[in-house]
């Protein structure tokens, strides 16, 4: 095959994909739940992409010309001081890390203003279930709104606002994705559960929520504990969770807390032991392959699977294992290698499991770059 | 070593060193010349392969995405020294490009570079999904890397200057090797790979010798990128990465080393201008792509030299 | 090297899988002659050039050059003993000059070659590279490139690849493939001429029976993978069974 053919065609076939993939490829969104955008949040968005691809001068102007910075002006008296010279002279000197600071400190001033104003509203004793509900999915949309940003800890958030208590408490919603879960648990887990949960916001209600329902149903609630936001290690409360030895561990974190816990729960062998279901939020589908074991009952996720490479890095996969030039071959190691992954996920990690099906494919490519069931010489 | 440094080359890395002091070179303009200069170097180092040997690598992004992380690794740990940073790069670039060049030449054509992309899959998946090196936000924050200690590399002047040292560098390197015994070998197991092995050469040494070479030139760009970015993410070891590479070599001319760096500098500021006015650029990045790749398929330099047969023949 | 014996093949066989290219097929040759190997197309010819060559093992026996064995060695190796080989299909370079073809010939038996600094120093090798050009009449083509070369001119070119790793035994597989008769004749002076002034063995394939007759000492005649004749050009012209096979029968 000579250089100028292959080399062409490849080119073409790059060329076409990155064409394609480049824009969609970085999308993902938060659980099912993408609130509508306001002018603010998409102004920040703009601002966003336009730091993230480098494009300074255009993040900047974006930034000079948009609702933020004027949201930003008329708020002043209520954030630090300077933070719009700041925010304007990070973008502008193109420091990204800078940049992504200081409007992180916008939105959670933003969101306890929006706390306050929520605590307000609620003060008044008068208002039905149902209003107050109203009011605290408003908040929720608010603050999720501005959650587009990737390394922004759901703690954060949590930290700016006290809205907690009137919001998860009183929400219809959540006491009733409590009692369904709960009854989940309860029939298909098992009847003896510990309540491990973030100790703020909504994990102190789901904790609450989920002890009341639980028992309700008639299981066992054996334990309850929690943790400190932001927690790095949750070690120091495992001896208790084995001591009472459930059958179900239950647990309510956010964020990059959650991914921290699943990990260690994962490597501390626990999420063999029992079984784990939980409520979670904001926990990005790229982050789950961390979690190192299938885990039942999650409420809000809307995808979770093992990590699978790129849909077109399996299509390579699969005509590779497979044969050139044997259809059936591609069909037979689709199935062989779908069957694969998913039973080498039960004993080792997801992540480690791409890179095993890597593993023979270059075995495979060095041993019989036919494949399984190629024809010889398709590809010399 | 007898060779004549054309003038015009000469006179190009003058004009490259004299830049920053034109008057509308902003900061941001500054950034933007090392990137293009950065990844026309890559694109040079690539042409080695590719050009020359007639390998198509499709793993390059993971050699500059080491190259990334083992600078970033270093000056998270305030280990600040550009030369160490380089030299850890130099070897962890050089252990990972021997494990596949000794794997992947030892088969030919597409597979050869289905090889190279898997392994560098491997690579990806490791940095992107596991924590060891902050998964998919890479490492983030990174103090600038400093030339001597008291001279930190941390203003655009400074890091452009960097970026046109090492690409004079890596140029006359290139130069040099294409011309010697070496690159004379290399050629011929391009033109017909099993005649050299029957005159004599052991092709497979030949293979994993220039893979080696261009790994550790673009190691070398690649750990220069954080001195720049702050930053390394998995993103810098994605397959769509040696991709663009790969295009920014064909755009430029295969087999000329100067074209690739063209068409390097091409791809960067393209994908800058059209980005600026429009979300899709992707899409008109591609399209002037393939236009290029079928009207001009030896590079934008075949409009300026008259085609002397397969690339890298006499004029060495 | 005993008795002036260059080459030795010891009962050598070949299979691909079913099919059986050699079998049992031995050979001398003796330091300085021309020794041509003939038979019909399929008869194994350029198989028993390839073991010998090394770029198959062979399935059973052993190929011994100038007392040592090379049996199952890799190409490169056995040209660095010695052995050169030319092709029935042209194999040369083609898209570089006709010069830089014989130059990187050359250049793999500098002692610079595979050593570290041929990275960056590059040999001087046109005294060869230019006596051979000059041997074969392509000095004013030199900077043509090789693959706008005649067909004639291609082959000339395909030996002087040969030539420049300054082997002892030189196999040519079909050298006059495809020439015109009076292009065939010069190769034939030519190559006999070159041979003898720098003493070289040559182990030709042929199917031409005049230069065969022409310019060998000796010749074996193989038929379905194996040897069914040796000797003198005049008693192989003369040996029914070789006439049986091949020199009466369905010649090409």
């Amino acid at each position: 095959m000579s250089i100028a053919v292959s080399a062409r065609a490849n080119a073409v076939m790059m060329a076409l994909a990155v064409a394609l993939a480049g824009g969609p490829a970085a999308a993902h969104h938060v659980g099912v739940f993408v609130p509508r955008d306001n002018e603010v949040s998409a102004n920040f968005k703009q601002i966003k992409f336009a730091l993230q691809a480098r494009k300074f001068d255009v993040a900047l102007r974006l930034f000079d010309n948009g609702a933020l910075r004027a949201e930003m002006r008329a708020r002043a008296a209520d954030l630090p001081a300077g933070l719009e010279a700041a925010t304007r002279g990070a973008i502008g000197a193109g420091d990204v890390p800078a940049a992504e600071r200081w409007l992180m400190v916008f939105f959670a001033a933003l969101a306890r203003d929006l706390a306050r104003e929520a605590d307000r509203r609620l003060a008044d004793p008068g208002g039905s279930a149902e209003a107050r509900g109203a009011v605290g999915r408003k908040f929720l949309e608010a603050i999720t709104r501005y959650y587009s940003w990737n390394s922004v800890s759901c703690a954060e958030f949590m930290r700016t606002t006290k809205f907690h208590k009137y919001y998860f408490s009183n929400q219809p919603d959540s006491r009733m994705q409590a009692n369904g879960l709960a009854k989940y648990i309860v029939d298909k887990m098992g009847k003896r559960t510990y309540i491990f949960y973030t100790d703020y916001a909504m994990g102190q209600s789901d904790g609450r929520q989920f002890k009341t329902a639980l028992e309700k149903l008639g299981g066992e609630v054996v334990g309850v504990a929690r943790a400190p936001l932001d927690t790095k290690d949750f070690s120091p409360w495992f001896g208790a969770i084995n001591q009472a030895n459930p059958d179900v561990l239950f647990v309510a974190f956010a964020g990059t807390d959650s991914l921290r816990l699943m990990t260690q729960l994962h490597s501390f062998g626990m999420t063999k032991k029992y079984k784990l279901a939980g409520i979670d939020c904001f926990l990005l589908q790229q982050d789950l392959p961390a979690i190192a074991e299938p885990m039942e009952g999650f409420i809000q996720l809307a995808h979770f699977s093992a990590y699978n490479p790129d849909k077109s890095m399996q299509a390579f996969i699969v005509v590779i294992l497979g044969g050139m030039g044997s259809m059936g071959g591609s069909v037979v190691a689709a199935f062989v290698i779908g069957i694969t992954q998913s039973l080498l996920t039960l004993w080792m990690n997801p992540q480690r499991v791409a890179i095993a099906i890597f593993g023979i494919m270059i075995v495979v490519l060095i041993v019989r770059p036919r494949g399984f069931f190629g024809r010889e010489g398709v590809l010399e | 070593m007898s060779k004549a440094v054309s003038w015009r080359v000469a006179l190009v890395f003058g004009a490259l060193a004299a830049l920053p002091l034109t008057p509308w070179m902003s900061k941001y303009y500054m950034l933007l010349a090392f990137d293009a200069l950065l990844f026309g170097a890559v694109a040079m180092s690539l042409d080695l392969l590719m050009g020359y040997t007639g390998l198509v690598s499709f793993g390059h992004a993971a050699f500059f995405g080491l190259g990334a992380y083992s600078t970033a690794v270093l000056l998270e740990r305030g280990v600040l020294s550009l030369w160490l940073c380089l030299g850890l790069a130099v070897v962890v670039v050089g252990a990972y490009a021997l494990t596949v060049s000794y794997f992947a030449t030892t088969r030919r054509g597409i597979y050869f570079a289905l090889l190279t992309l898997i392994f560098a899959e491997v690579v990806y998946t490791f940095f992107r999904y596991t924590q060891t090196f902050g998964g998919s936000d890479g490492i983030q924050g990174l103090p600038a890397p400093q030339l001597l200690p008291g001279v930190a590399i941390d203003t655009p002047v400074r890091i452009y200057y960097l970026v046109v040292a090492y690409l004079l560098l890596a140029y006359l390197a290139c130069r040099v090797l294409v011309w010697s015994h070496f690159g004379r070998v290399l050629v011929a197991i391009r033109e017909n790979e099993d005649r050299a092995r029957f005159l004599g050469y052991n092709v497979q040494r030949y293979k994993m010798g220039v893979c080696l070479i261009s790994a550790i030139l673009t190691g070398l760009a690649g750990a220069l990128y954080p001195g720049r970015a702050a930053y390394a993410t998995p993103d810098l070891l994605h397959w769509s990465i040696s991709g663009e590479f790969i295009i920014m070599v064909m755009i430029g001319g295969l087999g000329t080393l100067v074209g690739p760096i063209i068409g390097g500098a091409f791809f960067i500021l393209l994908q800058e201008k059209v980005s600026s006015y429009v979300e899709w650029y992707s899409i008109i990045v591609g399209l002037v792509l393939v236009l290029i790749v079928l009207f001009a398929p030896r590079g934008l330099l075949s409009f300026r030299r008259a085609p002397r047969g397969r690339p890298g023949g006499e004029a060495a | 090297m005993e008795d002036g014996v260059l080459l030795e093949v010891e009962s050598v066989s070949k299979s691909f899988g079913a099919l059986a290219a050699l079998a049992r097929v031995s050979l001398t040759v003796r330091a300085g002659e021309v020794f041509s190997v003939i038979g019909p197309n399929g008869a194994g010819k350029s198989t028993l050039f390839n073991v010998v060559a090394g770029l198959y093992a062979p399935t059973a026996g052993r190929v011994v050059l100038q007392g040592e064995e090379i049996t199952g060695l890799g190409p490169e190796v056995i040209n660095h003993r010695g052995l050169a080989k030319t092709f029935q299909i042209t194999n040369i370079f083609p898209g570089i000059s006709v010069y830089d073809n014989v130059r990187v010939a050359a250049q793999s038996r500098v002692p610079l070659s595979g050593r570290l600094p041929s990275l960056w120093r590059r040999p001087d090798v046109d005294g060869p590279v230019m006596e051979l050009l000059a041997a074969f009449g392509l000095t004013g083509r030199r900077h043509e490139l090789a693959q706008h070369l005649s067909h004639g001119e291609q082959r000339y070119l395909e030996i002087c690849l040969a030539l420049a790793t300054d082997p002892t035994l030189l196999l040519l597989d079909e050298p006059t493939a495809g020439m015109t008769p009076g292009e065939t004749k010069g190769a034939t002076a030519l190559i006999r001429q070159i041979a003898r002034s720098r003493g070289l063995t040559v182990l030709l394939i042929e199917h031409d029976m005049s230069v065969v007759m022409g310019i060998s000492d000796r010749i074996a005649v193989l038929h379905f993978g194996e040897k069914i004749a040796e000797g003198p050009p005049e008693a192989i012209r003369s040996d029914p069974q070789v006439i049986d096979a091949y020199l009466g029968g369905a010649e090409d």
